[in-house]
């Protein structure tokens, strides 16, 4: 872990800082300019955004936000995307414990092989396996439903889940275990009681990574939906084909409200979430 | 992928009869394949090292932990936490003949600037680079100043006594110190820009105008899915798989893990 606590590091020249300072906040800006546009957008009207695109909302209204729902159907996008994002994850974490505790638990080679292989898998991009998914899809009669989302999902963010949790079990101290097996607990006992609760905060972790990553999830969803059962992501991408003559305020509103979900889960878990990530990074 | 490429398949439903190598011999012909590989090999060189070196210099200053520094890096990760679907929706409107960067352009009296950017041969390749750096360096600047982090803090004392200045403590000492891992993220960025790219291809120019922006990874995708020519598609992606296999070998040599 990380120490948080501020270094200072002496001999640093002003031109240094004030340097590096510099480059800092212009790349931040550079990154919150288009978001504080979007944010204010989707509570202006259009002609409003297209004169004054930098000005707060003259009038503060979220007509905007009734009206995404209205038009695009978000809201059935949302509620898709939200039973497909939380079946996979519950599916995700229950097979990627007992794995990740295999992986972390059992000594020898064949252990060490399992793990290069989950280490891997995270590294194969979608693109790479969309046409034979979709075949898949489609030879098993599950095109444009949301089914085959909610089986396919989990495979995908399984990888990163089993390491990054036998990560996470390795550092739970094998002498617990040891003496509850002293104490004549059985294996299971010993996972169910000692290790799932001590696993607890990995289990958000790996829980927040995969919500973020499949709330996100664009490609594999833009081919294997159709407009019933489109996810937030689909809906929310089809409104960069209507940019020719836009209502951007509903645009706007769009965004906004599928980020929200991703926001409020990277509030909650940020510091693990980078965290877990470079780890992963560093297995990989 | 391998299969498939060898096959006259075109629709899903279709099925294929096996053809040998006629996919691969066609390639050879197919302009908009070179088009295509020519503008995934500007936007490796320019994404490449742009993005890897210009994070690792980001990622030393957030190492340095001055103060504000934890909410640098949270802005810095936003756009990694945002899908490529809201991403190029907000490029796309910036960058619309209507949006804001054609508005703003006109209030700084730069109005002779304006243009319809996405349908543009000169800009349309460009500002999908340019959605690479904009969330590319917080992402990997946040893991760099993490890796930078376990940097001891003797071989930086060891540095400045000798008298070495700041960027040289990043080139001296930083660098070759997590080596390795800035080998496994020029990895990862190689196969964003192969394969993850082309999700905003799609998005913002569906490779237009007149093929400016198609990329290797966008031609398969539109020849499997707009174009009912999965055998071909999938000859594309055989060589989009080469190259990342030969691309993640050379990566590999040159930032290998020295102990």
């Amino acid at each position: 872990m990380a120490d948080e606590s501020t270094r200072t590091v002496p001999g640093v020249s002003r031109g240094f800082r004030f340097g590096t300072l510099a480059i800092a906040s212009l790349y931040a800006i550079a990154i919150l300019i288009p978001i504080y546009i979007v944010f204010v957008s989707s509570m202006k009207s259009n002609p409003e955004i297209i004169r004054t695109p930098l000005s707060l909302p003259s009038s503060l209204t979220l007509d905007n936000f009734v009206r995404a729902e209205q038009l695009g159907s978000l809201l059935r996008a949302i509620l898709n995307s939200a039973i497909v994002v939380i079946v996979s994850l519950v599916a995700a974490v229950v097979l990627a414990f007992p794995a990740g505790y295999a992986v972390a638990r059992v000594a020898g080679r064949l252990s060490a092989i399992v793990e290069g292989f989950f280490a891997t898998g995270f590294l194969i991009p979608p693109l790479a396996v969309l046409v034979p998914v979709f075949l898949t899809a489609a030879s098993l009669r599950l095109l444009n439903s949301l089914t085959f989302l909610m089986l396919f999902y989990p495979a995908t963010v399984l990888p990163l889940s089993v390491v990054l949790l036998a990560g996470f079990i390795r550092s739970i101290p094998l002498e617990l275990e040891d003496s509850a097996r002293v104490d004549g607990a059985s294996q299971s006992h010993i996972i169910t009681r000692i290790v799932l609760p001590l696993s607890r905060p990995g289990l958000i972790v790996v829980c927040a990574i995969n919500f973020i990553t499949l709330w996100n999830e664009f490609l594999f969803a833009l081919i294997l939906t159709n407009t019933q059962s489109r996810t937030i992501q689909v809906a929310v991408g089809i409104f960069a084909g209507n940019l020719r003559s836009p209502d951007y305020g509903l645009i706007a509103a769009g965004v906004i409200m599928s980020i929200i979900p991703t926001l409020t889960a990277f509030a909650i878990a940020q510091r693990w979430i980078v965290e877990g990530l470079s780890a992963g990074a560093t297995k990989g | 992928m391998f299969y498939f490429s060898l096959t006259d398949w075109t629709r899903p439903a279709a099925g294929g009869s096996f053809m040998g190598l006629d996919n691969y011999r066609r390639l050879l012909h197919d302009d908009r394949f070179l088009i295509a590989l020519r503008n995934t090999a500007i936007q490796v060189a320019i994404s490449l090292p742009g993005v890897i070196i210009g994070g690792l210099v980001l990622g030393y200053v957030l190492s340095r932990r001055f103060r504000g520094f934890s909410l640098y890096r949270s802005v810095f990760f936003f756009p990694s936490v945002m899908s490529v679907a809201a991403i190029a929706v907000i490029f796309g409107g910036l960058f619309s003949p209507r949006g804001a960067i054609n508005t703003l352009l006109d209030a700084v009296g730069l109005g002779a600037h304006t243009q319809a950017w996405l349908v543009q041969p000169s800009t349309a390749l460009p500002i999908v680079i340019a959605v690479d750096f904009w969330f590319g360096l917080g992402f990997y600047a946040v893991l760099f100043s993490a890796a930078l982090g376990d940097v001891p803090n003797e071989l930086h004392d060891a540095g400045r006594v000798d008298g070495a200045t700041e960027w040289q403590l990043l080139w001296r000492v930083g660098v070759p110190y997590i080596r390795g891992f800035i080998g496994v993220a020029a990895m990862l960025h190689f196969l964003w820009i192969l394969l993850g790219s082309a999700q905003n291809v799609l998005l913002l120019t569906e490779g237009g105008p007149n093929n400016a922006s198609l990329t290797l990874g966008y031609y398969m995708y539109q020849l499997s899915f707009r174009g009912s020519q999965i055998a071909y598609g999938q000859t594309v992606g055989v060589v989009l798989f080469v190259t990342g296999a030969v691309g993640a070998l050379v990566i590999r040599r040159v930032l290998r893990r020295q102990f």
